[in-house]
């Protein structure tokens, strides 16, 4: 009997013990910060030791400054040939985007941002009338901004850059770089979509979902196994009105003034760099899924960009996924296949 | 007497183990939360298995009703908040841009969503 009362006791033992590590596995696990910037909501999930929430907050509010030190994330000429002074990390941002405008024959431009402020996909209900578009587009011209060292002058009053879309890559890139150096063992950092990955969570790499353009902001398509990469999702579900039946998205092509229409859903790219991840993937899907893919090869060879990956999504459910990435791409969505190696 | 004994500690055991794997999915069950925030502070987190209300500081309320969450008359200008409710699943989120609200449901399976 009293072998019995011991068997009992070892094992109410072993039940504790399981209990009391289960609960102890959901008390450490990891920190969630969130702070706002870049008028979105910008996250991050922390592993590990530091002060991560300052440091977040800090770096998050820091990466604003992309395009000068007053923080703003636009800008507009109010007289001819105006000048401003642009930091190194702009002018390397610059430099990239006009090589992306001539290489997809004036469709994406960084200067697009009189066009963008007068459709204010968003907000807007109604598209702006045919008039509005034209005279936007007027003001609309890459080769209209010059760059010389650290200053960047325009052309002509209204003519504008709007770093809202490209400073989430990068400040999401910069958080996570400062994360790491305060001490973290990994993280995740999300800014409005825009992710960077930086360590490991308990000495794993991060599952990072794809979403899935057709799904909510909770659906994915695929599964992305990494860590110390930028990745960064275009697509024209991301923002978007309807009016009269008609979907008006925010990627403009800046040749026509209107939303750009593409044969990709979406392009994800991956890249160790935050803000070319950010550039290329609107510069890409803007390109559409043949162009976009030539595009791809040639910038991966080009000393401007660093090299890069990339997931395409096809409007009929073909995935594209490029080599360096196979192995660490799963796909978990219905209604999409992958396209086999020619 | 002993057999008896045995099959009365193998129901024990049995009943134990029940229990301990009901502890180790208990988070998993509950795990679902809101993460409500205002202005980037978490405000609260709300566990969608109990219905419930939350006033803001704006005047607007966060109601929890059927395992989904909610955002009532929101006092912003545009009003897209009210319509992005109600969410459920991990990863979706209810974004008030102009009064900064943002209430968030914790995703698991992966790390976060890329798009």
């Amino acid at each position: 009997m009293a072998r019995m009362t011991l068997r009992r006791g070892l094992v109410l033992l072993l039940c504790a013990v399981l209990g009391v590590a289960s609960l102890c596995a959901c008390a450490s696990g990891p920190r969630q910060m969130q702070v706002w910037a870049y008028d979105t909501l910008c996250t991050a999930t922390v592993w590990g030791g530091g002060d991560a929430e300052s440091v977040f907050v800090a770096a998050a509010k820091e990466g604003e400054t992309l395009l000068n030190e007053t923080g703003g994330k636009s800008y507009t000429a109010s007289a001819d040939g105006e000048s401003i002074s642009v930091g190194d990390e702009m002018a390397r941002i610059l430099r990239m985007a006009e090589f992306l405008h001539l290489a997809t024959d004036g469709v994406f431009d960084l200067s697009v941002a009189p066009l963008s402020a007068l459709w204010d996909v968003g907000h807007a209900t109604t598209p702006p009338s045919e008039d509005a578009i034209r005279q936007a587009l007027s003001l609309v011209d890459a080769s209209g901004l010059s760059l010389k060292e650290n200053t960047l002058t325009f052309r002509s009053a209204g003519m504008g850059i709007d770093v809202g879309s490209v400073g989430k890559g990068y400040g999401a890139q910069l958080t996570a770089e400062a994360l790491a150096r305060a001490g973290a063992e990994g993280g995740v950092v999300s800014f409005g979509g825009n992710v960077a990955l930086f360590g490991t969570k308990n000495g794993e790499l991060f599952r990072i979902g794809i979403r899935d353009p057709k799904g909510t902001s909770a659906d994915y398509f695929g599964i992305l196994t990494a860590t110390d990469v930028s990745v960064v999702t275009s697509g024209a579900y991301e923002r978007y009105f309807e009016a009269d039946g008609v979907r008006y998205h925010h990627l403009l092509d800046a040749n026509t003034g209107y939303p750009r229409v593409s044969d990709l859903l979406s392009v994800t790219v991956v890249c160790t760099d935050g803000a070319q991840a950010d550039l290329t993937a609107t510069a890409l899907w803007l390109l559409g899924g043949e162009r976009g893919e030539a595009l791809f090869r040639t910038l991966s060879d080009h000393p401007l960009f660093e090299s890069f990956e990339v997931v395409f999504v096809y409007n009929d459910g073909t995935v594209f996924v490029s080599d360096g990435l196979l192995d660490r791409f799963q796909l978990t969505g219905e209604g999409y296949t992958l396209r086999e190696a020619p | 007497m002993r057999e008896t004994v045995r099959v009365w500690d193998l129901v024990l055991i049995a009943l134990l183990l029940a229990a301990c794997c009901l502890v180790l999915l208990l988070p998993k069950e509950e795990g679902t939360l809101a993460q409500v925030s205002v202005d980037g502070v978490l405000v609260a987190s709300l566990a969608l298995d109990t219905d419930g209300e939350l006033p803001l500081s704006d005047g607007s309320v966060v109601v929890v009703r059927d395992g989904a969450v909610s955002l009532r008359n929101a006092t912003c200008p545009d009003r897209l908040c009210q319509g992005m409710g109600p969410i459920s699943r991990g990863g979706e989120s209810i974004l008030c841009l102009p009064n900064r609200i943002s209430i968030v449901i914790v995703a698991e399976e992966v790390d976060g969503i890329v798009g």
